[in-house]
């Protein structure tokens, strides 16, 4: 048989590791990582074996065909353990909030319309028990504001914990944290799997972007339903919603997590969200940084303070993942769980692809009250979008790191859900290589 | 070439498939490829978006 001619890897990712001689090459497709000379790096990207044949080993140098082959079990795997994952469904029962923060995304959203009445939580739960039966499902409380003040508010919220809790559903709540410790007991009912929580810096930056609705700070009652669910073995996401407003405000932040032994407790863990332009722009655009910008502020702040990394290590695309683990994550085909393994509902019965879509005017999907409805047409547009179906993505070197990005943003530039929402994946690498690739010893 | 991906290095025969690959697709890992993905893999977030 003939020898088949070796050519470079279309899933090679091959850049230098910031501020350092070495270059990176990693392959999502072979699941191998490594640390180069430039002249190795070089060599991979001309396709040129080495003597020893570790490029040909570790899947840089391939030949086409087998590689094909292998990049479609790779899909059929990746298929297959999405239809049997877990599927997170959100639930909005306003869309109205106590906070007034000053970047709101939902801003434009209506907020009226009434509460849910039971009608609509059972009518919301059959279509659950009949549409998922068979998947692991888990219902994430989301606005809106979801754990707002008052009885009336608190009465709905008890009809959805109750009910999800009779169906041994967990539950997780994305709230902004003022009425956290009030509404702790109740939530308890169910398995509580996890509450989110934002908090964008040290008191007084934060309160001056997140104050009450008509003013007034927030930050106390925040810490307190920290410290309450914390102290309560329930795990909570601290987020902390980043620009250039508040970036370099994120060691003070990182320093009181410290202090307050939060960074210590195994159920504490956090995320950094970048403040972006979703729908429309609600802060001044020029405070926003691009994904990339964010992450060379992050990666430079970390650097003049390393406290940071203590109460947040940055994802750098699949940097962390990798030297966390030692290996790399597997293929991602696509990056956008929305009508796949996320859902969302909301009050008004309508039924959205995700979070980002929830509750935008036209952007429903279905219907669960007072009828069922589906738009088959869109359910299958958003259904098949992932790196096989979006053109640009087909040919692209990081897409079985970067997975096409989001479909709502997307859609958003584009008019079309196919079409990419690209992730800067090699300069990500070329910061995250640098962040945690371990120093030489001597 | 020093490997940070743990996997073992081993010469084979160009056009089989590399061992470590044939390793890695058939074992369904138990976790999803979470690192950049939809962050709500790690619990509920927007983090889809960074
Ligand atoms: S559309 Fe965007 S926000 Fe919605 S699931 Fe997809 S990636 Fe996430
Ligand atoms: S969205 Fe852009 S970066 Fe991501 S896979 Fe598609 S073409 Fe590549």
């Amino acid at each position: 048989m003939e020898t088949p001619l070796l050519q470079p890897s279309r899933h090679n990712i091959v850049g230098p590791v910031r501020g350092s001689a070495s270059w990176f090459v990693v392959n999502p497709l072979s699941g191998c990582a490594d640390v180069l000379t430039a002249d190795e790096a070089a060599e991979i990207q001309a396709g040129r074996p080495d003597p020893g044949g570790s490029f040909a080993a570790r899947g840089y140098l391939v030949d086409p065909a087998e590689e094909e082959g292998r990049y479609r079990r790779a899909y059929l795997d990746f298929v297959d353990r999405r239809d049997r994952d877990e599927v997170q469904i959100f639930f909005a029962p306003w869309y109205a909030c106590n906070l007034g923060c000053s970047y709101c995304y939902q801003g434009a959203y209506p907020s009226s319309g009434g509460l849910p009445g039971p009608q609509v939580l059972d009518a919301f739960f059959e279509y659950v028990d009949r549409e998922m039966a068979g998947r692991r499902t888990y219902l994430t409380l989301f606005g809106g504001e979801p754990l707002l003040p008052g009885a009336s508010a608190m009465g709905v919220i008890e009809g959805l914990v109750d009910r999800a809790a009779a169906r041994r559903m967990p539950i997780a709540v994305v709230t902004n944290g003022h009425e956290l410790a009030r509404y702790l007991p109740l939530l308890q009912r169910a398995d509580v799997r996890e509450i989110q929580v934002t908090l964008d810096g040290p008191r007084e930056v934060h309160d001056r972007r997140r104050p009450l609705k008509g003013g007034g700070s927030t930050f106390d009652a925040i810490v307190a339903g920290v410290d309450a669910t914390l102290g309560a073995g329930i795990p909570v996401n601290l987020r902390a919603v980043v620009d250039r407003d508040n970036l370099e405000d994120l060691p003070a932040l990182a320093t009181f997590a410290i202090q307050r032994g939060w960074t210590r407790n195994p159920n504490f863990k956090t995320q950094l969200g970048r403040n972006y332009e979703l729908h429309e722009c609600h802060a001044g655009s020029q405070v926003l940084y691009s994904r990339l910008e964010m992450y060379e502020a992050l990666f430079d702040l970390a650097r003049r303070h390393p406290e940071v990394l203590e109460f947040h290590r940055p994802a750098y695309s699949i940097s962390k993942f990798l030297f966390d683990n030692g290996r790399m994550p597997l293929p991602l085909f696509d990056s956008c769980s929305g009508c796949k393994t996320e859902w969302a509902f909301d009050h008004t019965g309508r039924i959205y692809s995700c979070t980002a879509t929830v509750g935008k005017v036209g952007e429903e999907v279905g219907t669960f009250w007072p009828t069922v409805t589906r738009k088959d047409d869109e359910i299958a547009q958003w259904q098949d979008r992932d790196v096989l179906a979006i053109e640009a993505c087909r040919t692209c070197s990081s897409r079985l790191a970067c997975g096409g990005g989001c479909a709502s943003v997307a859609r958003n530039r584009t008019g079309s859900l196919l079409a990419p929402d690209c992730r800067p994946i090699r300069e990500l690498l070329e910061l995250g290589t640098a962040a945690y690739l371990p120093v030489e010893g001597p | 070439m020093k490997p940070i991906t743990r996997n073992r290095t081993t010469t084979i025969e160009p056009g089989k498939t590399p061992p470590v690959v044939q390793e890695r697709t058939v074992q369904a890992a138990p976790e999803k490829a979470q690192a950049q993905c939809c962050a709500k893999v790690s619990g509920p977030s927007m983090g889809c978006h960074d």
